[in-house]
Order: C-alpha cells, then sequence, then structure tokens
C-alpha cells in the first residue's frame, strides 16, 4: 500500500503549528488559582481536541490517498489475432460437419476470450465473415447465419481464402498471428498458386493450423502449409472429434501468451474517511449543546466525499448508451420509390451511419408484425455492417408494421444507460400516437423516413391498387414528442455524417464524468479548510 | 492623591454615620471598663488584686479589664500575584482601598497602627506607633508593589509576626485568600481579622478556549473552559473556602469577604463595627 499524494501529510505538522500558534488568539485569562482551575477543567478538553486531532490526521490521511498498486496482466492489447477460416462448400453437409464445425467454433471462440478473432468462409470463392474483432456476440450471430454453400458451394477456393485470410492481419500486431483452417477439400479454383500463399504467409508471419476433415483433401499440402509456417496439422476422419482438436490448438497457443504489465490502483481512502466521519459524529453529538455548524459541515462533506468514490475511467465501455436501430421490413419496404428498394435503401443509410457513429452500442431489430433482433447492442460496427451485408429477409414472415411490438421489444432492452431507438420506416402502421409515446418512456425516438411523399403503388392483399406514402405527420409528431428528430429525406448520404452527430453527441457519455474523477479529494480539502479555521478562532 | 483623598473622606463619612461606640477589643488590658473577678494567679499584677473581694472570700481575687486604650492595630497587606485579577476595578485597588481607609479609621479612633506589606517575605514593615503618616505611607507603597509573579508564604508570615511583634495586637489581613490558609497559629496570640478581597472571576469562570496564565509563577496553557468545568471549578473553591472558614471559626478568627463590585468602605466599616 502506497500513498498516491503523500506530500498531503505535511498538512499534519501544519496543523500541529496551527492548534500551538494560531490558538494565540485566544484571549488571555490570568487566574489567582491556576491548580485548581487545570483540576477542574483538565479532562473534558483534552479527550475532544485529541478526537479532533485524529479527525484531522484521517481527514488528511484520506485526501493522501492510500491505494494499492496493482500489476494486472492484460493481454487483451496484445493477445492473439486468430483468423478461423471456414470451408463452407457442400461436401460439409456431409455428417454434419459443418454444424460440428460451427459448434467447435464457438466454443474455440469462448475459450479465446482475450484474442482478437476474424472469420471467413470460403467455397466458390472466399469471403470475410466478420473483421477481426474482440466482440464475440457478434461472432456468434454471425456464425448462427452461416450454411454450406452461402459463398457457392461447388468450388473450394482454398488458396484465396488463405491468401485472403492472411491480408485480415494487415492490422494487427506482429506476433502471435494464428490462422486456423478448416477444409475437407482441395484447392479446385486455383486462382492463387500454393506457393505465393506460402510467402503471403510466411512474409507476415502467420502460423496455420490445418484441419483435415473426411478423405477428399490433399493430405501433403495441409502439412506443407502447417509446417512452413510453424504450425501443425491434424487430420480427422470423423467430424465428432473437431471439438478436442479446437480444444488442443487453444491448448498449444495459450502456453505461448505474452501478457503485459498494466498498474492499476485499488483506493482505500474510505477507512480512514470512515473512521473520520464516526469520530466526527461523536464529536458532534459530544458538542451538541454547542450546535457547532463547523463540524457539521465538515461532516456533510465527509460523507459526501464517502459516497463520491474515483470514477474508472477504463469502465467507459460500460457507460456507452444504447442505440437500438429498427427496421421496417413490411411488405412494403420492397416498394422502389427508392433505390434499390425502400429495404436496401434503409440498409445503405445505416451501413454508412456505422461509419460515423461513436460511443454507442449499436443493436439492429427487423420489425413487421412481430419483432427480430438482428444483433444485440455491440460497439464492434464493422462487425455489425458486416452482418447488414448479409442480412436476408426473404425467410421472415412480412405483413404489416407494427409499432406497438416493436416499442414492446425495445423496451426489454432499456437499462440504466440511456438507450435511443431509430426506425426506418414509412409511418403507415402508426395508430396512436400517445399510446406509442407513453410505452416508449423516456426512450428517445429517431425517425427517417424510408418512403417517398409521393409514394409507390402496390396491390394490396384484397387484390386492390393502392399506395403507400410517407407519414410524416405522424413520423414527426411521434419522434419530437419523444425527445427525439425526425429526420428528412435525403436520397444521397450528404446527410449521413449530421445524423451521426445528432445521435451521438446527445448519447455519448459525459465527459465530465472523466474529470469529476477525483472529486473527494476537493470535498475532503473544503471539510479541512473548516478544521483548520476552527483552529483560528 | 486625588483617590487617596476620595477613600478618606468616604472613611470619614462613613465612619461617622456608623458611630455607635468605639471598637471592642477582646484582650484584657489596663482599660477603665471592668470586665471579670478572676482568682490571682501568679503572673497577676498585684495592684489589680481586690481587695474587698480578698476579705469575703479569703481567696486572691484580681480585678480584670478590658483593654481599651491605645489599641495597637497592625495591617498586613498581603501581596498575592492573584491581586491583579478583577473587572473593571482589580482586586488589587481593593485591597488598596481597605488598607488605607482602614488605616485611617484605626488611626481616627486613636490606636497604634502599623503595617506589614508581605508575600513569601516581609517587603515592609511599621511597628505600630502613634504615627499620622502612616495612611499615606501605606497608600503609596501598597500602590507601588506589583503584585504579578508573587505568592503568599503562611508560616513565613506567623514567623515572623510572632518574632517581630510582642505585643497584644489586632491584626487585619487583606488579602485574596485564594489559598488554603492556615492561622491557627497566629490566633493564639492575636486578635485576628481577615478581609478576603474576592472578584467574581475568581468563583465563576467563563467558558470557551482560553490561555490561562498563573498570577503566581506566570505558567501558561491553552484550555477549553466548558460549563462543566466551570461547575467543577466552582463547587471546589466553594469547598476550600468552606473548609477554611470553619477553621477561622474555630480559632475565633472574623472574616469578610468583600467582592470588587460592592462599596468597600461601606462594608469595612459595618465589619469594623461588628460586636
Amino acid at each position: 500500500v502506497i500513498l498516491l499524494y503523500p506530500y498531503t501529510l505535511l498538512l499534519i505538522p501544519l496543523y500541529w503549528l496551527c492548534d500551538r500558534l494560531c490558538f494565540y488568539r485566544a484571549s488571555k485569562l490570568y487566574l489567582s488559582n491556576y491548580d485548581l482551575v487545570l483540576k477542574s477543567a483538565s479532562n473534558s478538553r483534552d479527550y475532544k481536541r485529541f478526537l479532533e486531532y485524529i479527525i484531522v490526521i484521517s481527514l488528511i490521511f484520506a485526501i493522501a490517498t492510500p491505494a494499492k498498486r496493482e500489476y494486472k496482466l492484460l493481454n487483451t492489447q496484445k493477445g492473439y489475432s486468430i483468423a478461423l477460416l471456414l470451408d463452407a462448400s457442400y461436401s460439409m453437409l456431409e455428417g454434419k460437419r459443418f454444424t460440428r464445425a460451427k459448434e467447435a467454433l464457438k466454443s474455440f471462440i469462448k475459450a479465446r476470450n482475450r484474442d482478437r478473432l476474424a472469420l471467413e468462409v470460403f467455397g466458390d470463392y472466399a469471403q470475410v465473415a466478420s473483421f477481426m474483432t474482440y466482440q464475440k456476440e457478434g461472432l456468434f450471430t454471425i456464425l448462427d447465419y452461416l450454411k454450406p454453400a452461402i459463398v457457392g458451394g461447388r468450388d473450394t477456393a482454398l488458396n484465396e481464402a488463405i491468401f485472403l485470410g492472411a491480408k485480415l492481419f494487415d492490422k494487427e500486431e506482429e506476433q502471435n498471428r494464428v490462422m486456423i483452417l478448416l477444409t475437407d477439400g482441395l484447392d479446385t479454383v486455383k486462382n492463387v498458386p500454393l506457393d505465393i500463399v506460402l510467402k503471403e504467409l510466411k512474409s507476415k508471419k502467420i502460423r496455420v493450423y490445418t484441419i483435415g476433415v473426411g478423405d477428399d483433401y490433399k493430405k501433403e499440402v495441409l502439412k506443407k502449409i502447417a509446417n512452413e509456417t510453424g504450425g501443425k496439422f491434424f487430420a480427422i476422419s470423423d467430424s465428432n472429434s473437431l471439438n478436442s482438436i479446437y480444444k488442443s490448438i487453444d491448448n498449444l497457443e495459450k502456453a505461448k501468451i505474452k501478457s503485459i504489465k498494466v498498474t492499476s490502483y485499488s483506493y482505500y481512502y474510505q477507512y480512514p474517511l470512515l473512521l473520520a466521519t464516526i469520530l466526527l459524529t461523536l464529536l458532534l453529538i459530544l458538542n451538541f449543546k454547542e450546535r457547532s455548524i463547523s463540524i457539521f459541515l465538515v461532516l456533510i462533506f465527509s460523507l459526501l466525499a464517502l459516497f463520491n468514490p474515483p470514477n474508472e475511467i477504463n469502465k467507459k465501455e460500460e457507460k456507452n448508451s444504447k442505440l437500438l436501430v429498427a427496421i421496417d421490413v413490411s411488405k412494403s419496404m420492397d416498394l422502389k420509390d427508392l433505390y434499390p428498394n425502400r429495404f436496401k435503401f434503409a440498409i445503405h443509410k445505416l451501413d454508412r451511419l456505422l461509419r460515423y457513429l461513436r460511443g454507442l452500442n449499436v443493436g439492429v431489430l427487423l420489425f413487421s408484425d412481430s419483432v427480430y433482433l438482428l444483433s444485440p447492442p455491440t460497439s464492434d460496427y464493422e462487425a455489425l455492417r458486416t452482418l447488414l451485408k448479409q442480412v436476408d429477409i426473404k425467410d421472415i414472415k412480412r405483413g404489416k408494421e407494427n409499432w406497438s411490438s416493436l416499442i414492446d421489444a425495445v423496451s426489454k432492452f432499456r437499462d440504466k444507460n440511456s438507450t435511443s431507438l431509430m426506425v426506418f420506416s414509412t409511418g403507415e402502421g402508426i395508430r396512436d400516437i400517445n399510446r406509442l409515446s407513453k410505452k416508449l418512456n423516456g426512450i428517445k425516438l429517431y425517425i427517417y423516413p424510408t418512403a417517398t411523399i409521393k409514394g409507390a403503388p402496390f396491390i394490396d392483399e384484397n387484390e386492390n391498387l393502392s399506395v403507400s406514402y410517407l407519414v410524416e405527420s405522424k413520423l414527426s409528431k411521434l419522434a419530437l414528442k419523444n425527445g427525439g428528430k425526425f429526420f428528412n429525406l435525403d436520397k444521397t448520404d450528404s446527410d449521413i455524417k449530421d445524423i451521426a452527430d445528432t445521435l451521438s453527441k446527445k448519447e455519448a457519455i459525459d465527459i465530465s464524468d472523466i474529470y469529476t474523477d477525483k472529486l473527494y479529494i476537493w470535498l475532503l480539502l473544503i471539510a479541512l479548510i473548516i478544521l483548520f479555521y476552527r483552529r483560528l478562532k | 492623591m486625588k483617590e487617596l483623598k476620595e477613600i478618606i473622606i468616604k472613611t470619614r463619612r462613613y465612619l461617622l454615620l456608623n458611630s455607635k461606640g468605639e471598637y471592642q477589643s477582646h484582650f484584657l488590658g489596663e482599660g477603665l471598663d471592668f470586665r471579670e473577678l478572676r482568682e490571682y494567679s501568679g503572673s497577676d499584677d498585684i495592684r489589680h488584686l481586690n481587695w474587698k473581694a480578698l476579705a469575703k472570700t479569703s481567696k486572691a481575687m484580681v480585678n480584670n479589664f478590658n483593654e481599651s486604650r491605645q489599641l495597637s492595630t497592625l495591617l498586613i497587606y498581603l501581596n498575592s500575584g492573584g491581586l491583579i485579577v478583577g473587572k473593571p476595578k482589580s482586586k488589587k485597588e481593593v485591597a488598596i482601598e481597605l488598607l488605607t481607609s482602614l488605616s485611617y479609621a484605626s488611626l481616627k479612633d486613636g490606636n497604634l497602627v502599623g503595617s506589614l506589606f508581605f508575600d513569601n517575605r516581609a517587603i515592609a514593615y511599621y511597628p505600630p506607633k502613634r504615627q499620622k503618616g502612616i495612611v499615606d505611607i501605606n497608600y503609596n507603597l501598597a500602590k507601588g508593589l506589583n503584585p504579578l509573579g508573587s505568592y503568599i508564604d503562611y508560616e513565613a508570615l506567623s514567623n515572623y509576626l510572632l518574632k517581630h511583634l510582642r505585643k497584644k495586637s489586632i491584626l487585619y489581613l487583606i488579602g485574596d485568600f485564594m489559598e488554603f490558609a492556615n492561622l491557627s497559629n497566629l490566633a493564639k496570640f492575636f486578635e485576628l481579622n481577615v478581609l478576603i478581597v474576592r472578584d467574581d472571576l475568581d468563583e465563576n469562570l467563563p467558558t470557551g478556549e482560553y490561555q490561562i496564565i498563573d498570577t503566581k509563577s506566570l505558567n501558561k496553557k491553552f484550555i477549553n473552559i466548558d460549563k462543566k468545568s466551570a461547575k467543577r471549578y466552582k463547587e471546589a473553591l466553594m469547598a476550600q473556602d468552606s473548609k477554611m472558614f470553619n477553621l477561622f471559626k474555630r480559632d475565633g478568627i472574623r472574616w469578610k469577604k468583600i467582592y470588587t463590585n460592592e462599596d468597600i468602605i461601606k462594608s469595612l466599616i459595618l465589619f469594623t463595627k461588628e460586636p
């Protein structure tokens, strides 16, 4: 345990001096029988002075802030970067290989909670599913979406996948680059020669672990890749043992984790402060008849300081507020009055928006009759954008937009941090503005229109021709009523920055929090000044 | 000098107002005042033999008279440090007033007047004589004394008096008697009158934080006097006083507490005229 501000202890001799010298201001009193006075007056004064001394000393110690310096071993920053390459060709359907591989990957991802992970799938061509990220939730969501042949399933673009996978490490630390490749075939696309792939891997110092499933793959190739890059090759005939292989890779790489020291402090100032507060209360009770205002004030300030512990700045992440983005997927969203259609227009806007947003955890919902959670709130925008690109709404049951069920769903995400909702919609489904506002109950509502005022014609369920158009008045009313904003439709992307500013500015964390960090010190200093002043009178 | 005159004028006024009679001494002596008939003991003067009584009772009887004339009075000014205390009039001023007034009154009564200034030793001693200047002398001497830092040694006082004052005398002790004083030794030989000068501050302490200073040793200390300690102090002082007064009573000493805010000379004259 050390003192963060050891020089504050100099206040103790200062107080003592003040007590000795400043006290001369006390009036002199000549006494004819001094001894008798001393005998009668001795004890009462002394224990109160003693108490006050202890209070002052403990307050000074609290200001000096005893803290324990802790060296935490952090490897988040310099952990591993792992690219997971997953074969998604048709052949992976065999014996539920793909599903098992996904399960194995999930448990692997869970185990590597300090590493940055990327996910790539390959079939006819290679496709990055997720860039390097710490956010595991995003990866899981994406994994759930993956299915064989998502990127074409007839061929296996193995070399291309490795080559592309190597690019994922461009922005990563030089050390600890690991690639895990799972395949059940051999390179059939042949657009990248193996030599070049190996050169690329070596120059980027990537260790490749290769896993061959089934019997169709070329053992020599995978072995060569693994051996030349310093990895290891695993062969399995059945996909059941996949889990164990990922586990063994996990173990292999764990031993090499290089961690860095990070100093952090745990504060103990509360203990002397607590002592001071108790003694102050005691003193206040003892001096009850004198109604000592100064001691009362000191007590108040000490209590305030006690309940204002230093805020840890690194809690910032948790303080992010939530922005839920809901995209209308009702049938009218297929209309083409916006290019290429309303839904894709909304997706495009959101994608652009994510480039500029900051300090927000963004979650995405789709809603029509019912509400679908596309992604829980995350600060990993890159993963989110990848996800958005792959959004497929063909399988979703799409009816008319139902605002009240959307708001019900959103309310579940409400927490102590402020939550706001941004809706891409035409506003045709809004019935009762007041009821919706009531349901929102403090959630700020921002609305971006996804239709033109002119609208577009469509054939409704009764085979009648009708027009779907923007209900601007209702939407803007609803947004204003809930402390948000109704954005005007802009077919170009020039409004994105403004939108991002509006959302970020209002929802980003209050920066003053960081500066109030050590408020208790100021509170205690005020308390101490009052105690010093008591000596001066 | 103006003060001195004032004191004297005041004393004269009260003497005039209270002139009931002369001072009644308890001493047996050469006066004209018959007091009692007593059996002759070896130490008696044969001139006082009562012959008629001798004839009647065939025992040698002696006439005893009250001492009435030429009483010798010694005024003792006890210069203790505590005398500087007192507001608005200090105890020292009061003590000087008492001393001057007493000197004048005793002189006026036709007594022999002397004075002794004492703390832990004799500062000045004027044996009882018929001397007119004694009022001025006492006034000026007392005025010139600085009490701060001095204390009274009662034992030294009795030793000094027993050594230097052979004649039976009436002694007036003027001081604040803030400490317990045992005057039994003196009371055996002299008639004692004790004038205790007190200030309110001596008995009722103010509350608050003070730097207290001992007027005797000049020691200093910071203390906080609260109501409780003030009360405790007063109780302790009263206990000490009553213990002292009980002793005075036993020894036949007359005493009077005079506060600085009183009409001092009036209290004094009334005290001297008390039977």
